[in-house]
C-alpha cells in the first residue's frame, strides 16, 4: 500500500511552526519529551521535521530541562 | 546614566526531606540573597514536590521553586555563590530572560512580592478553584 515515492510515515512539517501556541520551553518537559527517542536522545530534525530555527531552540530547551532533572539524559528502552 | 538591570528566572531544587518549616525558612533566606544583592523578586511559583528524571544526591524527588527576579548584573552570580554553599539545594539553574532594563520601569518592591504575595497567591488559587482548575490549585500550595 505504500507508494514507492512517499516517505514512510513521517511528517515533514515543523510542529512549532504549524502551532505557535505549542510551548517550546524547558518548563514544559511534556512537549520536549515528544522529541526524545526511546533512549532519551534528541531526535534529529531530518526525522522530526523541525525547521532549523526551532530545532536549535529545542535542543537548548531540552538541555536546560535535563540540567534540572525535568528530562533524562539517557534511558534504557 | 543609571545602571541597567537584567531579569532572571531561577529554578531551584530543594531537598525533598526538609520539613515545611525548614523549607519556608530556607526559601526566605534565598529571597534575602536576592534582595541583599540589590535584586528585586518579581514572582515565585511553587511547583512543589516532583519526581526527578534521574536521581540526584541520592534523592528521587525534589521540591521545585521557580523565582523570577531582576537586578544589576552581580545579582545572579551572588545568588549562585550562595546557593552553592547550601547542601539542602540539590541543584539550581538561572536563565537570563531580558537585559538592559531600566529598573525604574519594573514593579517596585512590595508591589508584587513580599508579605502580600501570600494573599495574592491564595486569591489566585481561589480563583483557579472557582474556574474549576483544581489541579492547578493543588499544585500551588503555599
Ligand atoms: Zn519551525
Amino acid at each position: 500500500m505504500a507508494h514507492p515515492y512517499r516517505r514512510r510515515g513521517r511528517r515533514k512539517v515543523c510542529r512549532f511552526c504549524v502551532d505557535p501556541s505549542l510551548p517550546l520551553n524547558y518548563k514544559h518537559p511534556e512537549v520536549l519529551r515528544q522529541f526524545l527517542s526511546e533512549r532519551a536522545k534528541i531526535v534529529p530534525r531530518r526525522i522530526s521535521g523541525n525547521c532549523s530555527y526551532h530545532q536549535r531552540l529545542l535542543t537548548r530547551e531540552i538541555k536546560r530541562a535535563r540540567n534540572v532533572a525535568l528530562l533524562p539524559f539517557t534511558e534504557m528502552p | 546614566m543609571a545602571e541597567l538591570w537584567s531579569r532572571y528566572e531561577s529554578l531551584i531544587l530543594f531537598d525533598p526531606d526538609l520539613g515545611e518549616e525548614a523549607r519556608t525558612e530556607l526559601i526566605g533566606r534565598v529571597k534575602e540573597y536576592i534582595s541583599n544583592a540589590s535584586g528585586r523578586i518579581l514572582k515565585t511559583d511553587h511547583w512543589g514536590l516532583r519526581d526527578l528524571a534521574f536521581a540526584m544526591k541520592g534523592r528521587s524527588k525534589a521540591y521545585y521553586l521557580l523565582v523570577e527576579f531582576a537586578g544589576p548584573a552581580p545579582v545572579s552570580t551572588e545568588l549562585a555563590r550562595r546557593l552553592n554553599l547550601l547542601d539542602t539545594v540539590l541543584k539550581f539553574q538561572t536563565i537570563k530572560l531580558e537585559d538592559r532594563l531600566d529598573p525604574s520601569e519594573l514593579p517596585g518592591p512590595g508591589e508584587e512580592p513580599g508579605v502580600p504575595a501570600a494573599e495574592e497567591k491564595a486569591a489566585e488559587v481561589a480563583a483557579a478553584a472557582r474556574a474549576g482548575d483544581v489541579g492547578e490549585a493543588e499544585k500551588t500550595e503555599e
